[in-house]
């Protein structure tokens, strides 16, 4: 058997390349991490909440509803803290300093629970992969605010929701109250929407269920019905600005841009940031464009073909979406403001771009506007099994007949 | 923290909780065990190990030269201590790792805070009640195996306990099968109490503690407390309504069968064979002091056997869960079993033909319907 040979020396220089660079690193990243729980012009809702604890007036399911990016499962989390604090005796504010708090935070309490929407190749039969789960709170330990993206439809399946119930049927570990933060509530598919139901059906005293959604209407209307609502609004751009410079060293211009860009979604806003793939995801959005422009369909079927392009991959084809409306919006800027495209967003291509060039083409600019309203609303299409490239080709067909060449 | 402990001792305190350690959770501090040192007379080790469900903890005696708290993975100290010479053993908390020193071995593992770890439930034993092991392993034995395993109904997955100051009872039921059993001995308690515990937690004060002896029993609010000497077991409770299982216990049974339960088992396990293995389904026909027990399964095929038994009624068909009935065998613990029935659509009743004054046990079985 061939013997592996490692030098002293060849140790060393592994050794050397990296624990430098890693503290560096990681000094860093400690810097600019946010918090699980980090209240952004949230003063109205932590001033609602405070009054409901003190009078002892919170229901057992609550709904926090809100646009993406808002804070709303740090909010959950605050509460889930205010709950179980050791020191406030559940009435007021947590502290952050109990053990209670401090676990709560790196989500280490046994007695709050985050649930997230999983792709179905997380659950074996009826049982939850909890090797991968595991992995994932490792990555939320670390940065609770990033979005977690899957390739897959990522949903609240029915063993999701059992092991809810089973939990809520045990007692407390040390907290007082048993807390269930569920984000994504609006995912919830239709068997555990129903085994979701029954379990409001049966109200347990020291049990908790915060729902966090950013389209609440997609809830079941009995789900709804069962829950004490709060809306949470996104921090203003001025406080995201300052943030991001502050926390981030963002430049307050980039800073401005990404967040128009990300719709004023710092979690987005983060993603952009840190992803090599954004720059890859404007250059789709730019070869996109250019392929509507090009006369006929042999440029499209190029795009919608490409195994390595955004329409074979869900995570990415929702960030392509994404880029793809805030363009077709500019568009819609340039095309309304005229020649000089002064109204245009911070975040819009230079006007000698395939954007500008699609602006000055489009013919008709309330078709331009009925297509954006549908790619909005696009975002439910994708929670369903949609087929990617098909959803992908009606969009540039779309894109086609806006500029008169739909034929 | 550094302490000095006999190898044995620690050997045996890491076997004993290693058990409750989970395989697979999404908090790392489970996958750690607590070791806290105490100075001075009444101080030594506590080891303390927790899947949120059960929480055990082990005292041992230790040279504690300075105090403190750390949690240390599980699984590698006991694959440690297990391969350790038999010598004192020294663990000593450097910084945020964990040195344990064993004549020449050294090793040094990594760690996790206390503060991480989640708290242990320390409620008092004041007023705590005694119950013999013996005792409590009978009741465990004979109805654990008859808990629910299904997530929809959680409160089916434990064991309700019934305390009263003359007997203690545990009955367990998945809504197609019931045990109970009944054991007449006085207790300490003072008032009468009815919980629901999950099944491993009783399960686990069988495995670890001595047959004859005795453990204190404790109930707060959330928790079930259970003491052996230095072993202290937490177990969280279910919460929720247990059905009113009384009335599903059939009492007005006018047809007796006998059996040798060593023969019927053999039956059984013999017509299993070609059942279908998601229902089980046996018939089982009583006519004149003779049992048949047949199976018939598409694509399996059909299988027939009979054995003796006293009978004296009108004949009777009827179909089980075969599962069902040989689980009931198995912990049954008498060499007849006495069938009690009413008609083919009720729940039959299944006891030992001969019983102690001090215990009864019961078990219900609801038959199966066959539409052919």
């Amino acid at each position: 058997m061939a013997r592996q040979d490692v030098t002293s020396a060849d140790e060393t220089a592994l050794a050397d390349s990296s624990p430098m660079e890693e503290i560096v690193s990681e000094t860093a990243l400690q810097s600019r991490r946010l918090g699980l729980i980090e209240l952004l012009d949230k003063d109205l809702q932590i001033s609602m909440l405070e009054s409901a604890l003190k009078r002892d007036r919170l229901a057992g399911t609550l709904l926090f509803f809100g646009p993406e990016g808002s804070g709303k499962s740090s909010l959950a989390f605050w509460l889930a803290a205010a709950l179980n604090c050791t020191t406030n005796e559940g009435r007021t504010a947590p502290c952050f300093q109990c053990n209670s708090c401090c676990k709560i935070q790196s989500l280490n309490h046994p007695d709050v629970l985050w649930i997230f929407p999983l792709p179905g190749s997380f659950y074996k039969g009826e049982h939850l992969d909890e090797m991968r789960l595991a992995k994932i709170f490792e990555q939320k330990r670390l940065e609770p605010w990033i979005e977690l993206q899957f390739a897959e439809k990522s949903e609240h399946h029915l063993a999701a929701v059992r092991r809810i119930r089973q939990e809520a049927s045990r007692s407390c570990y040390e907290g007082r109250r048993k807390v269930f933060v569920i984000t994504g509530a609006d995912r919830l598919r239709i068997e555990a929407a129903n085994a979701f139901l029954k379990l409001l059906e049966e109200p347990r005293p020291n049990v908790t269920l915060i729902l966090c959604s950013d389209r609440p209407a997609s809830l079941l209307p009995t789900i709804l019905s069962r829950c004490q609502r709060l809306q949470v609004t996104r921090p203003g751009v001025s406080t995201l600005t300052g943030l991001l410079e502050s926390r981030f060293g963002i430049r307050a211009e980039e800073a401005g841009e990404l967040l128009a860009l990300a719709d004023g979604n710092l979690a987005g806003t983060l993603r952009m940031k840190s992803e090599d793939s954004y720059q890859a995801q404007k250059e789709w959005v730019d070869n996109t464009f250019q392929a509507v422009l090009e006369p006929g369909y042999s440029g499209c079927y190029a795009l919608v073909d490409n195994r390595k392009g955004p329409m074979y991959n869900r995570g990415d084809f929702e960030r392509y979406l994404a880029l793809l409306t805030q363009a077709l919006q500019d568009s819609l800027l340039i095309r309304l403001s005229g020649p000089k495209g002064e109204n245009a967003s911070p975040g819009s291509t230079p006007k000698k771009g395939p954007i500008s060039k699609y602006a000055d083409r489009v013919a008709d600019s309330q078709a331009l506007i009925k297509l954006i309203t549908r790619m909005v609303n696009l975002r439910d299409e994708l929670n369903r099994n949609v087929n990617l490239r098909l959803l992908g080709w009606s969009i540039l067909k779309d894109m086609k007949e806006v500029i008169g060449d739909g034929a | 923290m550094k302490i000095s402990v006999v190898k044995e001792n620690l050997l045996k305190a890491v076997n004993a909780i290693s058990p409750i350690v989970p395989t697979r959770s999404t908090m790392p501090a489970l996958y750690n065990i607590l070791l806290e040192a105490e100075e001075g007379e009444e101080g030594g080790l506590k080891i303390v190990a927790t899947d949120l469900d059960i929480s055990l903890s082990h005292r041992l005696k230790a040279n504690v030269k300075k105090s403190g708290a750390i949690t240390i993975p599980a699984r590698k100290l006991g694959e440690i201590v297990r391969e350790l010479p038999n010598a004192p053993v020294s663990i000593e908390q450097i910084d945020e790792k964990v040195k344990i020193v064993c004549d020449k071995s050294s090793f040094i593992l990594p760690s996790i805070p206390k503060s991480d770890f989640p708290a242990f439930p320390e409620k008092s034993f004041e007023g705590a009640f005694t119950v013999s092991n013996a005792i409590m392993s009978k009741l465990v034995n004979a109805t654990s195996y008859a808990a629910g395993k299904d997530d929809d109904r959680p409160i089916l997955k434990g064991i309700l306990w019934e305390i009263n100051k003359d007997e203690s009872s545990m009955i367990s039921t998945n809504g197609h099968r019931l045990a109970k059993m009944v054991y007449k001995e006085k207790t300490n308690i003072s008032e009468p109490l009815n919980v629901v515990v999950p099944p491993k937690a009783l399960e686990m004060v069988e495995k670890l503690c001595s047959e004859d002896g005795s453990v204190e029993v404790v109930i707060d609010g959330s928790h079930l407390g259970i003491r052996e000497k230095d072993t202290v077991i937490f177990s969280r409770l279910i919460e929720g309504t247990y059905p009113n299982y009384e009335q599903v216990i059939p009492i007005h049974n006018n047809k007796i069968a006998v059996i040798d339960t060593e023969k019927f088992n053999e039956t059984l396990r013999r017509m299993l064979i070609l059942a279908n293995t998601a229902t089980y389904r046996v018939r089982l026909y009583f006519k004149d002091n003779l049992l048949n027990v047949s199976v018939k399964t598409e694509d399996l095929g059909e299988g027939e056997d009979s054995v003796e038994m006293e009978y004296k009624d009108e004949p009777l068909e009827i179909y089980f869960n075969g599962s069902y009935l040989l689980d009931v065998l198995k912990y049954l613990g008498s060499e007849q079993v006495k069938i009690c029935m009413q008609n083919s659509e009720s729940g039959i009743l299944l006891v030992p033909a001969s019983e102690s004054e001090k215990q009864r046990h019961l078990n219900v079985i609801m038959p199966l319907k066959v539409t052919e």
